[in-house]
């Protein structure tokens, strides 16, 4: 059967025999960035399998309270890495996520969000009423609602996808049957580009450097209808049946070398529901791709810049990629890299935790900024619109004169040449 | 309604603030187990409510109303014991003394620290060593469990062979009695005879009598360089004989680490560091000192080896070198708890010339009860790690299990040792304890207990 079949069974097995491993010797104390702030042990990696053994054991019940515990996981894997025994627990609390929502459902918000994303357009603009409505007076709203428009960018006045489509119209993309296409001069390579939800409605400038960057690489970039990459579903436990299916009947048929993305959370899920080329070509992340064909001639940045680097969880501990990123970054003339003190520990962003847990994923995020702040570095570099939206938000929240910005960024401005800033 | 019991949370509540009180199921869900084997096996025991004080004058608070309502108290650190030592009983109170996490004065002149129970050791080990100092107890824990939790079980490690264990380095105590009355023991000098030691006392008494509330621990200068060396010897007999005789040469290992055949051949399999997977035991030696002096001593140890038929020999005085060497006794954790889904350690003590007998009727112990055995120890201080590698839901097993451990530990006992080292009694060795404890010396630490805990509220059910 298809792949995201597979994918399905894999996450509704139950885990019972590998809970019961858990030795609870307490290694995940050391790492576990909720149990950093919240200093209990049901917020902690031995806990979540203990509490996934009551559940199925029938020792402990469905209830809002276990919900809420459920959900306080970063998904971010670092118990797992440092687990002596090796507890997936990422798949353990998700098992559980999946079980309480087959028997108490998903709250309304989310399964608002989901149909949301799987709209796009409209629930853009709906979005967009919605920010313009709470933005302006921020201060009669409770502070959760403060806290969330904390976390979210500003959104910009259309999506990419809205973008592309008036670029295609004033003819600077090609466009066959609904699918577009960025033309190289002389093509080397052909990839599919898939930008993700963040890209789409947050980012697309992230989008819009893709582009550039592969147009300098004679990469020509295919880039079909899409939606959402089924990572939130995933999270949250519910299935992403319908997500894989159409990102199957959109990518599946487009004969190219890779289907790349600039997101690692979609990367992640993309990997994860079309393992190998069941897609018809590898996942990539831009990073992996960009390190395989090479940098090619890079004029380099205006001016010298101190940068230091984040490892998005869902590109280190998901996809295995923190070389690359570094790689590219130092091939950059007028780059230094300067390393934080523990780059891959998560920021606290993990998608919509970062609004359902806000002040704990900004708690989180506070140990981010510290090591962030100590390499004395002018932006933090990283390779998910995800870890951007959290990292961006502290450090505006901190009122600090540094950025957090995409690794495509860089490399377009590189590409750009030194006489050549290309802004934003 | 009122009960007594709700009025006592609510009383708590009042001492604490309602911040560091939890009563939820889910939570409560999570403190009914430690990292004792099978304490997750059945219908979880919950105590009914989570303290966590912040100071010594809360915890006193909350030993007089524990006194005021008979309630029992588990105190707990990390929970990352492994004989059951923090396993709660039904309604009682968790007082968790993690928020106690400061490391109040560091003393260059006296070589001493004083320290609060939640500091993690791994932290001090950093904080100390960084001034140049060294406190050498390092359970395998040490990166996560807390130092009141190292007060109470006695923690030891592999440096328990030079440097000794928990009790040898503690100064002073500050702790608080189950009425609610704050102690202090001990002296800030390295001497001191006044009155019984009751710091001595304390220590090891796994919560029965107290519960901590401040340490002032003794420290030594650090050790300047480290040489470690790795043998594989054909044979546990030639092993062992390795071990006395480097020992009667004069020579003291900080760390004299043991592995059998079962785990060779598993971290072999494992992480693939070049261990021939057919010897019977290796062992691993970390001189520490004077540069000079490690030098001399590490030809002297190889020499030792050599003239006792050992297989190979890897000597290594450069830090990566070292690292690569350890590594092999840093997977036999993780190298061995993939065979079998749980692991049941036994934590024995014979005299250091018996520990060759100690492994192999150990090994004939496995073999009689057709267990998967692994055995790992401090070879140096004659502490073996006996790893029973099981499966907790198969009852028929855990019955010869149950055995194996029994005959285990009688073995111990018959070779002049003990059958708790470093991991404390607990819940798990309870049972067992008669095998070592005469009845009159049982006695006289019941009337200790009676004396101090007359209630009997301080960690219940637990080896007292």
């Amino acid at each position: 059967m298809s792949s995201s079949n597979e994918a399905q069974v894999q996450a509704t097995d139950d885990l019972l025999p590998e809970a019961n491993r858990c030795s609870r010797c307490g290694a995940c104390r050391t790492v576990c960035p909720v149990f950093q702030v919240e200093g209990t042990e049901t917020s902690l990696a031995r806990g979540k399998a203990q509490l996934y053994r009551g559940l199925r054991k029938g020792l402990l019940m469905p209830t809002k309270e276990l919900r809420h515990l459920a959900g306080k996981c970063l998904l971010c894997r670092t118990c797992v890495t440092n687990c002596p025994s090796d507890i997936p627990v990422d798949q353990i609390v998700l098992d559980m996520r999946q079980e309480l929502v087959h028997t108490m459902g998903i709250p309304v918000y989310k399964k608002l969000l989901f149909r949301g994303l799987e709209q796009g357009g409209s629930f853009y603009k709906l979005g967009r009423a919605a920010e313009r409505f709470l933005r302006l007076p921020q201060r009669i709203f409770p502070g959760r609602v403060k806290k969330w428009l904390e976390v979210l960018p500003d959104l910009p006045a259309s999506t990419f996808r809205a973008q592309l489509n008036l670029a295609a119209a004033r003819g600077m993309l090609d466009r066959e049957k609904g699918v577009l296409f960025s033309r190289a001069e002389k093509r080397a390579h052909r990839v599919a580009y898939f930008y993700g939800c963040a890209n789409n409605y947050f980012y697309p400038q992230t989008g819009w450097d893709f582009l550039q960057v592969m147009r300098a690489r004679q990469v020509e970039v295919v880039i079909p209808p899409q939606g959402c990459c089924g990572q939130p579903q995933l999270a949250a436990g519910v299935t992403a049946e319908r997500q894989a299916a159409r990102i199957k009947e959109a990518f599946a048929p487009l004969r190219v070398e890779a289907i790349v993305t600039d997101c690692a959370s979609c990367g992640s899920a993309l990997k994860q529901l079309f393992p190998g080329i069941s897609l018809g070509a590898p996942v990539q992340d831009v990073t992996e791709f960009l390190t395989s064909i090479g940098l090619g001639r890079l004029p380099g940045l205006p001016g010298a810049r101190r940068l230091t680097y984040h490892d998005p969880c869902h590109a280190k501990r998901y996809q295995g990629i923190s070389s690359a990123p570094r790689e590219l970054l130092r091939a950059v003339p007028g780059v230094e890299l300067i390393e934080m003190a523990s780059p891959d520990t998560c920021c606290g962003g993990s998608g919509s935790f970062s609004l359902e847990y806000s002040d704990l994923s900004e708690q989180i995020g506070r140990k981010k900024l510290e090591d962030i702040l100590a390499t004395g570095a002018e932006a933090v570099v990283t390779a998910c619109p995800s870890c951007l939206m959290r990292i961006t938000s502290l450090l505006r929240v901190e009122g600090v004169p540094v950025r957090a910005i995409h690794l495509l960024r860089i490399l377009a401005e590189a590409y750009a040449g030194p006489g050549n800033p290309t802004g934003a | 309604m009122s009960s007594p019991k709700n009025e006592f949370i609510a009383r708590v509540r009042e001492v604490v603030g309602p911040r560091y009180v939890d009563t939820r199921t889910e939570e409560l869900f999570g403190y009914s187990y430690d990292a004792s084997f099978g304490c997750t096996k059945g219908t979880p025991v919950l105590p009914a409510v989570i303290v966590k004080p912040a100071n010594k004058e809360e915890i006193s608070k909350l030993m007089q109303l524990a006194t005021a309502y008979r309630i029992p108290v588990v105190p707990r650190g990390a929970g990352s014991n492994n004989s059951g030592g923090t396993l709660p009983v039904d309604g009682c109170m968790v007082l968790e003394t993690n928020r106690l996490n400061r490391i109040l004065e560091l003393d260059k002149r006296n070589l001493t620290v004083r320290v609060q129970p939640g500091v993690i050791t791994g932290q001090l080990h950093r904080v100390v060593e960084a001034e140049g100092l060294f406190y050498p107890p390092d359970p395998a824990s040490l990166d996560f469990c807390t130092i009141g939790g190292n007060l109470a079980e006695c923690a030891g490690g592999p440096r328990g062979v030079k440097y000794g264990v928990t009790r040898d380095y503690v100064l002073q105590l500050e702790a608080v009695l189950a009425d609610g009355t704050v102690i202090r023991t001990g002296t800030q000098t390295i001497k001191g005879v006044t009155g019984y030691d009751l710091t001595r006392l304390l220590v090891g008494s796994e919560g029965t009598l107290a519960i901590f509330t401040e340490a002032l621990l003794r420290l030594i200068p650090l050790p300047q360089a480290h040489h470690t060396i790795l043998a594989v010897y054909d044979d546990i007999r030639a092993a062992a004989d390795s071990v006395g005789a480097i020992i009667a040469g004069g020579i003291v290992p900080a760390c004299l680490e043991f592995m059998d055949r079962v785990l060779i051949k598993c971290v072999e399999e494992y992480a693939h560091i070049g261990l021939p997977t057919e010897a019977e035991a290796v062992l691993l030696l970390d001189l520490d000192g004077h540069p000079a002096a490690i030098a001399d001593e590490a030809l002297a140890v190889e020499k030792i080896c050599r003239g006792l038929s050992v297989r190979d020999l890897h000597s290594a005085a450069d830090e990566e070198q070292r690292q690569q060497l350890w590594a092999a006794r840093r997977a036999a954790f993780p190298a061995i708890v993939r065979l079998r889904p749980n692991v049941l350690t036994e934590d024995v003590v014979v005299p250091r010339d018996k520990f060759a007998d100690m492994v192999m009727q150990a090994q004939g112990i496995g073999e009689k009860y057709q267990l998967l055995v692994g055995m790992a120890g401090h070879a140096g201080d004659g502490n073996l790690h006996v790893e029973i590698l099981t499966d907790e839901n198969d009852e028929v097993e855990m019955a010869r299990v149950q055995q194996a451990v029994l005959e285990i530990l009688q073995t111990a006992v018959e070779l002049n040792g003990t059958i708790a080292g470093e991991h404390g009694v607990g819940r798990l060795k309870a049972p067992y304890l008669g095998l070592e404890i005469k009845k009159e010396v049982m006695a006289t630490m019941q009337a200790i207990k009676q004396a101090l805990d007359p209630l009997g509220l301080l960690n219940p059910g637990k080896f007292i």
